[in-house]
């Protein structure tokens, strides 16, 4: 595992000197920075702008983070070569397909983190002096269900970096996103068809694509008068639900990985 | 590939089967509509959005796809900052299918249900200003659907009562409004909630409901302010909320006590009702007529002697002093289509149907005047609003065409004997030369007094140049009493959008309801109008144990459309 931890080690380094991951931080930090501009409206109003707004956009930022970082960081290592001279050391290739999932997270957890960080002391700023405010650290529980998010992703984008190019598993991975968001419709949509077959096969996208939809918790975060019947029980099982899944994807990933030429 | 890598990883892949259940049955926990459905996280409405963004709302396929790719509430955000700027630059039909859609976004989103309403039911005006009430259904429906999808709440409610109460007048709607709001959130803002409950009872002719509604309402502050852990400001906030609602729970109480005898002792008024309907030109009609408007004069009632603290009833005074012409009792008038009633909309649509004609405007009564032989009143050039000593002495403004009539002398010519000064004129003029404090009690002279008082103005020459001669006070010959009148000419030419007049036949009601009179007129007529009558257009049927005044006129299309003036109605 310490061989893991080596690579994932030098897999953030590397990724923090990719210029586009830090304009995409860059970019996440400015435009919550940005949110203050709506002026014109009751403060009430403003701040659920702000707060809606900045999830947003962490979220946005954390995504492209995410697919962008998680797609190339096998193929990189093979389109260069540098694969053989790690693979020809004492690492094995769970290893060093564990080091490089670690690394990926560790790089979002900082950029989700540093995001996050500015988000909540914007809106702190934002509601000093202002009436029933709603202390911002509860907005991390908003920032925890979006770094749960992107784990999940990118499980999801390493397990196909070990068998597709880049570019399909780019698509794959925001069609499946996006597919994911939309969980709970594929599951209204079969408990309403009609025929069988149509049945069962949204049935089944609704059980094996990840479930992205279930990790959106922005709206009682904006309506501090509306409140979940189960705030703990819902974030767990969130938090449970993205390390299983992420755990079976690196699983397959790790099985396909080492049956693969390279 | 994989046959191999399971065979070669046996251990491994063997870890796939309870992980595979685990997300399953994670899954299908959530897959419960109790744990789904949590309403902060995916309200029923959101699936609704999904349908019809895509379908028939108009929201563009990548605003569609960005909305339900887990970005709501930021789309809805977007879509708010930009009703905003169709807001400020007057495109309130812009406006509204933003709110359809935001409110599918972020049905939670408590303002835009707040300000979507008063968009709808206030800000839809013609060319002077009347609002569109056929969107007040529509606003109407927009609020029912925040409170459900909001029910814990009591800001969607309160929204539903104010609106009822300020633009529907359907006070019974906004007392039950308010009953929702206090039933279903034990957080409820006192004052926004429990105080408009009580004035809601009290303007639905309900009050011994007002008074007890008041009285749960100083509970309820009280309770309040004894949470743990509030702040000052709630706690002020309540303490202020304690004293507003006693102090109005003690005026209906003293009003409750004395408006039947004030009635029992004064008589019942006749209105005497009269009104003129005429077309002035197409689409123009002017509405003119007058009737007796009697309240209780400026700052005459008394209501008695409150102990320290201004809110406990220490001595009950003695109610209605005065009573007289006044101004400021509105006459509703309603153009509609025949038989016209306003519908429930089940669900909120931005639409509404153009074929509709609905006007309602408000006219004013005013100029409503009255001296006695031997009274007082004073000269002016042009008629208005007498000062407010002179009001409250029940002194009236005359112009020269009333002077003429009452052929009074100056003041200072009445006191050597020119004209002689009667007790209520004598009355009249003490008062004005020497009011009381604002604090004193009884606040007018007594009868008893008036001689010794009359006596001392007669030697004080430069009181009554100061306070009676410079006012222009005259004394009057002959009494003079004139009514309150109300004009106002409706034009709908300018806005054939909103007056489309597709039927062919019209109704135009005249109302003057006394539960939206003003207190100083209830005073006279009580809450009910049990102190007032009209031969001709006293209607106590249309609203069980409420006797309005109401006219109601049949029109054509013909009498509205055609052209040239003509005399639609006169009685």
């Amino acid at each position: 595992m310490n061989t893991a931890m080596v690579i994932a080690r030098n897999t953030i380094s590397e990724a923090l000197r990719k210029k586009i991951l830090n304009a995409f931080l860059m970019v996440g930090v400015v435009l919550i920075a940005l949110t203050f501009i709506f002026q014109q409206f009751a403060p009430r109003q403003e701040l659920t702008l702000v707060k809606g707004m900045g999830l947003g956009i962490i979220s946005l930022a954390g995504l492209f983070i995410t697919v962008i970082l998680c797609i190339n960081l096998v193929p990189t290592e093979v389109e260069r070569r540098t694969i053989y001279t790690i693979l020809a050391k004492p690492v094995r290739r769970y290893e060093f397909l564990l080091g490089k999932f670690f690394g990926a997270l560790g790089t979002l957890g900082i950029n989700i983190g540093l995001m996050g960080l500015a988000f909540v002391v914007a809106v702190a700023v934002k509601q000093i002096g202002a009436e029933n405010a709603v202390s911002p650290l509860i907005l991390f529980k908003g920032i925890l269900m979006i770094a749960m998010q992107m784990l999940l992703l990118a499980a999801l984008a390493m397990f196909f970096s070990t068998f597709v190019t880049p570019l399909v598993n780019f698509f794959l991975t925001m069609v499946l996103f996006v597919i994911g968001n939309l969980s709970s419709y594929t599951l209204d949509l079969a408990k309403n068809s009609q025929v069988a077959i149509v049945k069962y096969v949204l049935l089944g996208v609704h059980y094996v694509v990840p479930n992205f939809g279930n990790f959106q918790y922005t709206n009682p975060l904006l309506q501090p008068d509306v409140v979940v019947k189960n705030e703990t029980l819902f974030l767990t099982q969130n938090c449970a639900y993205a390390v299983a899944y992420a755990t079976a994807l690196m699983v397959l990933a790790i099985l396909v990985f080492d049956r693969r030429e390279v | 590939m994989l046959r191999e890598a399971f065979a070669k990883n046996p251990k491994l892949a063997g870890t796939l089967v309870p992980l595979t259940a685990a997300i399953i049955a994670f899954q299908a926990i959530n897959d419960r509509d109790d744990m789904r459905r949590q309403p902060a996280i995916e309200p029923k409405s959101v699936k609704t959005a999904a349908t019809a963004s895509f379908g028939g709302a108009g929201l563009p396929f990548e605003y569609s796809l960005a909305a339900l790719s887990g970005f709501r509430q930021v789309i809805a955000g977007l879509l708010w900052v930009r009703s905003d700027a169709f807001f400020h630059s007057g495109n309130y039909d812009a406006i509204l299918p933003m709110i359809r859609l935001i409110t599918w976004l972020d049905p939670n989103w408590l303002d835009v249900y707040a300000t979507g309403a008063w968009h709808l039911m206030y800000n839809f005006t013609d060319t002077d200003q009347r609002s569109d009430r056929r969107y007040l259904p529509v606003g109407l429906a927009l609020l029912d659907e925040g409170i459900a999808n909001n029910s814990k709440v009591f800001d969607v409610y309160k929204e539903k009562g104010w609106n009822m109460f300020d633009k529907v007048r359907d006070y019974n709607g906004a007392v039950k409004a308010y009953q929702g709001a206090l039933a279903n959130d034990p957080d409820a803002e006192i004052n926004q909630v429990s105080h408009p409950l009580a004035h809601s009872f009290e303007r639905a002719g309900m009050v011994d409901e007002s008074i007890a509604a008041w009285d749960d309402a100083v509970k309820r502050h009280e309770a309040w302010m004894k949470r743990p852990g509030i702040t000052d400001e709630v706690k002020m906030r309540n303490s202020m909320g304690v004293k507003n609602a006693t102090k109005n729970r003690s005026i209906m109480q003293i009003r409750k006590a004395l408006r039947p005898t004030n009635i029992a002792a004064l008589g019942v008024v006749d209105t005497d009702f009269h009104v003129t309907v005429t077309r002035t030109k197409s689409k123009v009609i002017k509405v003119e007529g007058s009737w007796n408007l009697i309240g209780s004069i400026k700052d005459t009632f008394d209501a008695g002697i409150f102990e320290a603290d201004g809110n406990t009833i220490k001595t009950l005074g003695k109610g209605l002093t005065l009573d007289g012409p006044v101004n400021g009792c509105r006459v509703d008038v309603r153009l509609q289509d025949d038989g016209y009633k306003m519908p429930e909309f089940g669900s909120f649509s931005f639409e509404v149907d153009p074929k509709i004609t609905l006007m309602q405007d408000i006219v004013t009564t005013s100029g409503g005047r009255q001296v006695d032989a031997g009274g007082a009143y004073v000269a002016t050039p042009r008629a208005g609003n007498a000062e407010a000593v002179a009001e409250s002495a029940k002194v009236y403004n005359l112009a020269p065409k009333d002077q003429a009539v009452a052929n009074g002398v100056p003041v200072a010519q009445a006191l050597t004997g020119a004209v002689p000064i009667s007790a209520r004129g004598q009355w009249q003029l003490v008062t004005m030369a020497y009011p009381k404090a604002f604090n004193a009690y009884p606040r007018y002279y007594t009868q008893a007094e008036i001689p010794a008082m009359f006596a001392k103005l007669r030697g004080d020459a430069k009181t009554v140049a100061e306070k009676l001669t410079k006012r222009n006070v005259h004394i009057a010959r002959k009494g003079l009493y004139a009514p309150g009148s109300f004009r106002r000419e409706i034009d709908m030419s300018k806005d054939p959008k909103m007056y489309g007049f597709k039927n062919d036949s019209f109704e135009l009601i005249l109302s003057v309801n006394p539960r939206t009179a003003p207190d100083f007129v209830q005073d006279r007529i009580g809450w009910n109008g049990e102190g007032w009558n009209d031969r001709k257009y006293l209607d106590d049927k249309t609203v069980p144990g409420l006797r309005m005044i109401r006219v109601r006129v049949p029109l054509t299309k013909d009498d509205i459309l055609g052209s040239g003036e003509k005399v639609l109605f006169k009685g």
